[in-house]
């Protein structure tokens, strides 16, 4: 399915936990078992997929809120990337044909300074990590060890 | 340390944000810094209070590999929620009364989101009567009794095997031993609903919650920064708490000392703003001279040497946080009757035949005087009567 300018996406919330932080969201996916980091960009643009926006206006918003020239491009790099991290509705999951553009281009096309490089969207996905990636010192890996029973 | 310090708040007022720029210009060891903040637990707060008020002070390097640490810890805490939540509602399909504490609900409400706390293990509280279904419904989900914590006389705990997540099924707060007393059915009277991630959870009152925070601190002997942190935090969010209720209850579960003890850091270390009836109560000779030594030993981190000194000052500790004689004397007794307890190590070395068996307990002083001498034993009385001989000097 080609992502058409007038194609109106509908962000996913079902099964989800979402930590809003900062400019960043934080998403767990109970149903996937997948944790996904989404930079201020994607979160943006995954915070108006409202099914009301088309692409058109998501582009528009994202020209405004940070300040680009085109959002266009960055607009369909965020959906193809919440589309894989299945962060859509299945109605609003459309996908964009070919390959996408590289880092390179999307910052050329959008217009960037080099400064403004962090704007590209980025999801950091993981499967569910374990408890072990992130111990604390009363659970988890550090969690103190028994007493001894040898000695006093 | 002070860096650290103003850093471990989820709310810092503009006073703090101003010294923490002040000071992230002037000479900080960042490693050394980075160190104190992991082994203290605070490296969420820390993280997100620098990214959010000197990210171009502090040293790129430190702050990527900061934010890496963060975004894991944060992801790892989303799936422990997810986690609870699914217990949650798993144990209220089958009717069975549960409230969780500290962990994610805690921190939601306390720090405003479970990312900026870190935690390694969900704590649930369920009543006695329901342990052993709570176990069942624990191993449906694939969960086992992590066998090295037995026998348990207050929680057990339990270890997925797939992907580690531990969770701690409380049917009481305090090992009996301690001779602290809560009343959990007072506790279950009150427990009220919160709200988790749309859903709604059990959660114990405020009131409750913050005395077990306290005596646990007090029972770990005020280790790290992070339960600290939770106490100034609880403060914060509830500047209503009914304080004579708290007061009454620490006084029931004979723990008024160890409440008294973790306001006080907190407001020593942290800047809890504490109400002045209370503040008046730290004032107290007893406790400004428990706080001192709390507070020095959570930030010196010192390392009492061997498993003697470090267990015998731990009981100083223990006795100098009760307030009754009676609750001293049963705890000194406690101590010595789980040291006297043989165990593989005599058996090893006596080999009696097994209807000699109860010489054992007997013949273990005699084996540890021969094995060790004197030494362990006059070293834990010294400790013990220096550590009396002070808190004369300070009443």
């Amino acid at each position: 399915v080609s992502l058409k300018n007038q194609t109106r996406p509908i962000a996913r919330r079902d099964h989800l936990l979402i930590e809003y932080l900062h400019e960043e969201t934080f998403v767990y996916d109970a149903e996937h078992h997948k944790a996904h980091c989404l930079n201020q960009t994607v979160s943006y643009v995954w915070n108006n997929l409202n099914g009301e926006n088309t692409v058109s206006d998501l582009a528009m918003l994202v020209e405004r809120e940070f300040g680009v020239a085109r959002g266009e491009p960055l607009v369909r790099v965020a959906l193809k990337q919440l589309g894989k991290a299945c962060l859509l509705e299945e109605n609003g999951a459309a996908e964009e044909n070919g390959a996408l553009p590289s880092r390179r281009e999307i910052a050329r096309k959008v217009s960037m300074a080099g400064g403004a490089a962090f704007l590209l969207p980025a999801i950091a996905s993981t499967i569910a990590p374990t408890p072990a990636m992130a111990g604390s010192w009363d659970g988890g890996r550090h969690r103190p060890p028994p007493p001894p029973p040898w000695w006093w | 340390l002070e860096l650290l310090l103003c850093c471990a708040r989820s709310a810092p007022d503009a006073g703090t944000i101003q010294f923490i720029q002040e000071l992230s210009v002037s000479d900080v060891n960042w490693q050394r810094f980075v160190e104190l903040a992991s082994s203290h637990d605070v490296l969420p707060l820390v993280y997100w209070n620098l990214s959010r008020f000197c990210a171009d002070l502090a040293p790129s390097v430190l702050m990527a590999d900061l934010r890496q640490k963060f975004e894991t810890n944060a992801l790892a805490n989303l799936a422990r929620a997810a986690e609870l939540r699914a217990i949650l509602q798993n144990f209220h399909d089958h009717g069975i009364g549960v409230a969780p504490f500290k962990g994610p609900v805690m921190a939601a409400s306390l720090y405003g989101s479970p990312v900026l706390r870190s935690f390694g293990d969900l704590d649930i509280l369920v009543r006695p009567g329901d342990v052993d279904r709570a176990k069942d419904l624990l191993f449906s989900r694939g969960y086992r009794i992590d066998e090295q914590y037995l026998p348990a006389s207050k929680h057990l705990v339990f270890v997925r095997a797939d992907w580690g997540s531990v969770v701690e099924l409380h049917w009481a707060f305090f090992d009996p031993a301690l001779r602290c007393r809560l009343d959990t059915r007072r506790l279950w009277n009150r427990v009220r609903e919160v709200q988790f991630y749309g859903a709604p959870a059990p959660g114990l009152n405020p009131e409750d919650e913050i005395l077990i925070l306290a005596v646990h601190g007090a029972n770990h002997g005020w280790p790290i920064l992070k339960w600290v942190c939770d106490i100034a935090e609880f403060v914060r969010v509830y500047p209503d708490l009914d304080w004579r209720d708290v007061l009454k209850q620490a006084k029931c579960a004979r723990s008024e000392r160890m409440f008294l003890l973790g306001l006080a850091m907190a407001a020593n270390l942290l800047g809890a703003e504490l109400p002045p009836d209370i503040r008046m109560r730290l004032d107290a000779g007893v406790i400004t001279a428990l706080t001192k030594d709390a507070c020095d030993g959570l930030l010196a981190r010192r390392n009492r040497g061997s498993i003697v000194v470090e267990r015998a000052a731990n009981l100083r500790r223990q006795m100098d946080y009760r307030e009754r004689a009676l609750d001293r004397v049963a705890l000194c007794w406690h101590y010595l009757w789980e040291r006297l307890k043989s165990n593989e190590a005599d058996y090893d070395y006596w080999k009696l035949a097994p209807h000699w068996a109860f010489l054992y307990t007997l013949l273990r002083p005699v084996r540890l005087i021969q094995v060790y001498g004197f030494g362990p034993a006059l070293t834990t009385l010294r400790i013990l009567f220096n550590g009396q001989r002070r808190d004369a000097t300070t009443s």
